[in-house]
Formats: C-alpha cells, sequence, structure tokens
C-alpha cells in the first residue's frame, strides 16, 4: 500500500496535476453553485477537455477536483440563497439557510467548510485503507462473478430508486443498455447491430454525447420550461458574508458528529446506487433524532449539528462511491457513472486490475482526494463571497452557454453532425422520461455495463468448463451474488405490496367502525 | 388513487412498442449470422434477445403496476420537511406541464438543429454567434449590446482554448472563406 501512496503522490504532485486540480476545483465550486447544475453536469461538460489533456491519470485528477468542486459549490448556494444546486445539498439547505438569514451566513460557510473537509477525508481514509483488499478479492472473480456482481451493482440501482417503484429503475437499465448494443462495442459482437445501414452509428453511440444528452441538455431543457426553476423559497437575496469564526464550543459540537457521519456516509456512499444525496438526509434524520431535547429543536431553524451531518455524509458518500468504481469498475452511482465514461474515453479499461496495471491512476485519484479537500478548504474558502457574487448570471445567457457547452463537448468526439444530432434526440427524449419521473442514471449504468456484461456474459458462455448457463450454479459465489440480486429486486416490491395492504386494511377498519 | 392513465403508463406503453421493436430486430439478426457462427455458444444475438425480453417484461410490469401517489406515510415533522424540500427540488410534471414554457423549448431545439447542421459550413465562430445570440432573444433577453458582445467574445474565446489548450481543430470560418484563405 505504501508504494501505490508514493506512485500516487508522485502523479499527483506535479505542477500540471496541482495547476490543474485547482482549476478543477475552482471551475466545479463555480458552475455546482448554479441551481441545476450539479456534479453530473459538469463533469459531463469538462470530459472532452479531460479527454485532450491524454495523459489519464491527470485527467482523472483534474476531474476529480471538479467533482468536490461541484459538490462544494452546490453547499454555497444552499446555504446563501437557499437553492441547492443538487439534491445532495438539499439537506444542507434545512439548517445552513436558516443560519445564514441569522446573519451567521460566514460561520454557516465555515461549517460546511469544515464538515466537508473533513467528512472527504475521512472518506479518503477509508479508501485508502479498504481499496487494496478489495481489489486483491476483486481479482480472485472470473468472467461469471463480474457478471453476477454487475447485475447486482444495476439491480441495487434500481432498489434504491423510488420507494416502491424499482420496475422504473429496471426498465431505465435495460433502456441503457439496448442504447449500449448498438453498434460494434462488444468483442462478441463481430459486427455492427442495429445500425440499419447507417454509417456513423456503427461505432455505437458516444459515451460523451450520451451524457451529454442525459444529463446537460435536459437540466437546461429544464431550465427552459421552468423559469421558476432554481428560485426556491428563499427570499432571492444573497446574504451578506460577515464573520467566517466559529467558537472552540461549536467546534467541541461538531466533532462527535463529524465523526459518526463521516463513517455512516462512506458505508452508505459504498452501496451502489445510495449516494450522497441518501447519506445526507439519513444523517440529518439520525442527529435529529439522537440529539438531547433541546438541541432537537433548533433543527430546521440553523442548528449546528443539523448542518454538520448532511455536510459531512455527502462528502464522506462522495468519496465511498469510488469504492465500487475504483476497485470493481461498477458505477455506483450517476456521477461515478460519468467518471468511468472519461476513464474508458482515456483508453483505461476499468476494474480490479486497474490497481496493478495503472497504480498511477488508481492512487492518484486517491491522493487527489486529499489534495482536493485541502485546496477547496484553503483556496476557495475565502474566495467565496467574491464567487457567490457571479451567481447572478441571468438565465437569459447561462442556458445557450449549457447547451453551447454541451454541443462543442459532443462534436469534439468525431466531428460530426450526426453526435449533435443523437444528443438533441437523447436530450428531448430523457426531458421527457424526466417529466414522466423516471430515474435518469440508471441509463448511464446501464449503457457503461452493458457492453461489458456483454464481454463477461460471452466469456462464460464459450468456457468449456461449463455447458450453456450451468456456471450458475457450478460456481457458488456466482450463485450468492445472484439470490442477492434477485433479494435487493424482489424485496422493494414485496414491500411496497405489503405497505398497500395494511393500508388498505387500516382504511377498511375504519370504514368498518364508521 | 388510482388512474388509468398516468405518465408512467404512457411511457411504459411506448417503451413497450420499442422494446417488440428492439426484440424483433434481435431475433431478426440470427439471419446475418454466417454458419459458421451459428452453433456457437455466445452469438451477436444472445444479449438483444435476453435484453428485449426483459425490457418487454419491466415495461409490462410498469403498465400493470398501480398508480397510487407515494406511499411513504409521513409520521414525523422530520419526515415532512424532508418531503416538502424534496418537493423543491423536484421537477416540474406532467400535472403541471401547461405552465411550462413549451414555446421556448421548441425554438430552442430547433436552433440546435440548425447550429448541428450548419457548424460545419458556417464556421465554428459565426455559427455560434448566432447560436448564442438567438438563444438569448429566444430566452426574452433584449439587452442588445452585451448580447452581440458576450456572443462574439465567447466563441472566439472558446475556438482559441480549443486550438491552443485542447489542440484540436476546428474550422473557425465559414468553409468558402476558408477555402479562399487556402487553409
Amino acid at each position: 500500500m505504501m508504494e501505490g501512496i508514493l506512485t500516487g503522490l508522485s502523479a499527483a504532485f506535479t505542477f500540471q496535476a496541482i495547476a490543474l486540480v485547482v482549476l478543477g476545483c475552482l471551475i466545479g465550486s463555480f458552475i455546482g453553485m448554479v441551481p441545476g447544475l450539479g456534479p453530473m453536469q459538469v463533469i459531463a461538460i469538462m470530459i472532452p477537455v479531460a479527454v485532450s489533456i491524454g495523459d489519464p491519470s491527470v485527467a482523472m485528477i483534474m476531474l476529480a477536483g471538479v467533482y468536490y468542486g461541484a459538490v462544494f459549490g452546490g453547499s454555497t448556494s444552499s446555504i446563501l440563497i437557499n437553492a441547492p444546486g443538487v439534491a445532495s445539498t438539499v439537506a444542507t439547505s434545512f439548517d445552513g439557510y436558516p443560519m445564514a438569514r441569522k446573519g451567521f451566513a460566514g460561520k454557516a460557510l465555515t461549517i460546511a467548510a469544515i464538515s466537508s473537509f473533513a467528512g472527504g477525508t475521512v472518506g479518503a481514509i477509508l479508501l485508502t485503507l479498504a481499496a487494496k483488499p478489495l481489489a486483491d478479492v476483486a481479482l480472485l472473480f472470473q468472467s461469471p462473478e463480474y457478471l453476477a456482481v454487475m447485475i447486482v451493482g444495476m439491480t441495487a440501482v434500481a432498489a434504491f430508486g423510488e420507494r416502491g417503484r424499482a420496475y422504473k429503475a429496471v426498465l431505465m437499465v435495460i433502456f441503457g443498455m439496448i442504447l449500449a448494443s448498438i453498434g460494434e462495442g462488444s468483442q462478441f459482437a463481430n459486427r455492427p447491430r442495429f445500425t440499419f445501414g447507417y454509417v456513423p452509428l456503427q461505432d455505437g453511440i458516444s459515451s460523451i454525447t450520451l451524457i451529454m444528452g442525459l444529463f446537460a441538455v435536459p437540466e437546461a431543457f429544464f431550465l427552459i420550461l421552468d423559469p421558476k426553476r432554481g428560485q426556491y423559497k428563499g427570499d432571492g437575496e444573497s446574504k451578506e458574508i460577515n464573520n467566517m469564526r466559529i467558537s472552540a464550543q461549536e467546534a467541541k459540537e461538531m466533532a462527535p458528529v463529524i465523526g459518526r457521519q463521516s463513517i455512516l456516509g462512506f458505508l452508505i456512499g459504498v452501496m451502489p446506487g445510495a449516494g450522497a444525496t441518501i447519506a445526507s438526509l439519513m444523517g440529518y434524520a439520525m442527529e435529529r433524532n439522537i440529539a438531547p431535547k433541546e438541541k432537537r429543536d433548533e433543527f430546521g431553524k440553523g442548528s449546528l449539528r443539523g448542518l454538520t451531518a448532511p455536510e459531512t455524509a455527502n462528502n464522506a458518500a462522495s468519496t465511498g462511491s469510488f469504492v465500487p468504481m475504483l476497485t470493481l469498475g461498477i458505477p455506483g452511482s450517476g456521477t461515478t457513472a460519468i467518471l468511468l465514461v472519461a476513464l474508458i474515453s482515456l483508453g483505461v479499461q476499468p476494474g480490479p486490475a486497474l490497481i496493478n496495471d495503472n497504480p498511477d491512476i488508481f492512487w492518484g485519484i486517491i491522493i487527489s482526494m486529499y489534495f482536493g479537500n485541502v485546496v477547496l478548504l484553503i483556496l476557495n474558502y475565502p474566495l467565496i463571497p467574491y464567487i457567490a457574487k457571479l451567481l447572478a448570471v441571468p438565465r437569459t445567457f447561462l442556458i445557450p452557454f449549457v447547451l453551447f457547452f454541451s454541443m462543442v463537448g459532443a462534436y469534439l468526439v468525431s466531428q460530426n453532425p450526426t453526435e449533435l444530432y443523437t444528443m438533441i434526440v437523447l436530450g428531448v427524449v430523457t426531458t421527457l422520461l424526466r417529466l414522466a419521473k423516471f430515474p435518469i442514471a440508471p441509463i448511464v449504468i446501464g449503457f457503461i455495463l452493458g457492453i461489458r456484461m456483454e464481454d463477461n456474459l460471452g466469456r462464460a458462455l464459450t468456457d468449456p468448463d461449463y455447458t450453456g448457463f450451468s456456471f450458475i450454479w457450478q460456481r457458488p459465489m456466482t450463485l450468492v451474488f445472484l439470490l442477492i440480486a434477485a433479494a435487493m429486486l424482489l424485496y422493494p416490491m414485496i414491500e411496497g405490496r405489503l405497505a398497500r395492504r395494511e393500508r388498505k386494511k387500516a382504511r377498511d377498519s375504519q370504514v368498518t367502525q364508521d | 388513487m388510482s388512474r388509468l392513465l398516468s405518465a408512467d403508463r404512457i411511457v411504459g406503453v411506448i417503451l413497450l412498442i420499442l422494446c417488440c421493436l428492439f426484440t424483433y430486430f434481435a431475433f431478426d439478426l440470427a439471419k446475418t449470422i454466417p454458419p459458421f457462427f451459428q452453433n456457437q455458444p455466445m452469438r451477436v444475438d444472445t444479449l438483444p434477445r435476453i435484453l428485449g425480453i426483459a425490457g418487454i417484461i419491466a415495461s409490462v410490469v410498469t403498465i400493470i403496476a398501480p398508480t397510487t401517489g407515494s406511499s411513504a406515510a409521513q409520521s414525523t415533522d422530520a419526515d415532512k420537511q424532508l418531503k416538502e424540500n424534496q418537493d423543491r427540488m423536484a421537477d416540474l410534471s406532467f400535472d403541471n406541464f401547461g405552465q411550462a414554457k413549451w414555446g421556448q423549448l421548441v425554438a430552442m431545439i430547433a436552433l440546435m438543429i440548425v447550429y448541428s447542421t450548419y457548424l460545419r459550413a458556417g464556421g465554428f465562430i459565426p455559427a455560434t454567434f448566432f447560436l448564442l445570440l438567438f438563444g438569448s432573444i429566444i430566452l426574452g433577453e433584449r439587452r442588445w449590446i452585451v448580447m452581440v458582445i458576450v456572443s462574439f467574445l465567447a466563441p472566439m474565446a472558446i475556438w482559441l482554448l480549443v486550438t491552443y489548450v485542447l489542440d484540436r481543430t476546428i474550422p473557425p470560418l465559414p468553409k468558402a472563406i476558408m477555402n479562399m484563405l487556402g487553409a
């Protein structure tokens, strides 16, 4: 592990890498502050830049910086104008905004910065410790296990989706896999499929075009459709940022919350499908429940604990979600799925072999996390008041620019207008799916895993040790994974059914009582 | 309460039709496989067939699943507060889309298609100038001087960035002028 850390240090501590992390953090925090534009959109827009850098470890370090910056920027706009840039910072606004309204905007930002830093750093330490052993276990996997683990990842994404609506997420995963099967992707698809003789489709849909179409373009479309989007219940004014200090007493109150939430957040983040949003909401609810009575009443009115908990948990969870991505090559969240797109676009094959084949990338990303957190704390924090002023970019300029950046990004892939048409069509389809409340992240997860699942299915099926699908029961680990997947898929459905039955029973008994 | 026509069901039906078509083409692929590959355990159509059928099942489940409102019972204040705050992040939905700016969206999509089509012929800088200018006009911006300056400077800056920092070539000017310049 020491050797790996040193490799990572040497990758992350070059002038180029440091400059790019700083730049990435700044761009990330700035764009992340814009309501509606979160880490997924920022990273999507930055991938073409990352691909142009060429050196995968430096490019990934920069994108990691963009990621932390965007998460941090979302917290800032939650606190200052009650406009969470992304779902994962919604819980931050519960107590952060009331605190700012009381005139403690500076203090709220400090608490957020410290909590984020602590959550991110503890997460990074846990990731450092967990990564190598997990990757070693993953190296024992053969194709059947990979296939099964990917299925577990996909079903987990579905199971943690909207309650009782897992089937919608499943449908979206399948939709993503269907999109991935267009063109010649897998080594077993030895000729282009579903192109209908249309040459530009032969290479399939480019993953960069896909994520622009799934995340950046629809966000701009929603900003067009709903001019009030992003203007939440706040009074619309940016709060005066004054005294940014916190007292020793306050620091003492924060410490145990940070301790609990960084570990809890990390563990939630490791689970595929449950990312920063769930961690922050759970962290908030948990701290509220265990707080002593007089402290509990402060929640929602500017509680110190209520702000510390979600900020710590969402950053720890963001770090935790790198565990399945780095060790198994399986994205547990929309954001890590997009980072995987970047990795693949840079010509790196993600998976358990990554740690041995490309230690500079593997450890570089991990080291950049420590570094990114420090950069955010010392560089961004004093700059916040100035960056916040830039928040006032009017939507009449913002929207055309988001669309322009998305189109340039997709155009740079192959300089072919087909990429742009594909992106526009995907954008329209995604907008309609979002209107109907279908989750979007499962599409990109299905898309990324689709081809790799096909490769592993192919290897398992052609392996002379098994006949047909016999690997399912011939390899116990595969069977266990598949059973876990089935349980995760069926449990929410059964749970939903039981809940409905309970309610019906309750209603019926009420009717008879009346 | 249960409604016959819901957003889930409309999307479910559309996806069901698409999955049926996909499944048809997936099974149709077999015709194109050369005889030697016909008996391989893993063929080009193996996964598409599985996906097609899985897609049909998932869309049927989406269509027949009961459409009740949010299932989570709200017991405590914290839950209510969470719910309320989550609602603030929620998208528009099929229920309130009448108020949305559909005209602006359609105009913007049309503008994007025109941009995609004429980006190469029109050159990056002029095409982007018109994209940003008309984009702002569609959204109701009328500060003409600001708009013209922004729309002119931004494509220049991005072009310089793409060319000199990212090291990629995009023809900056219309094809005819580039040809005249002999580039």
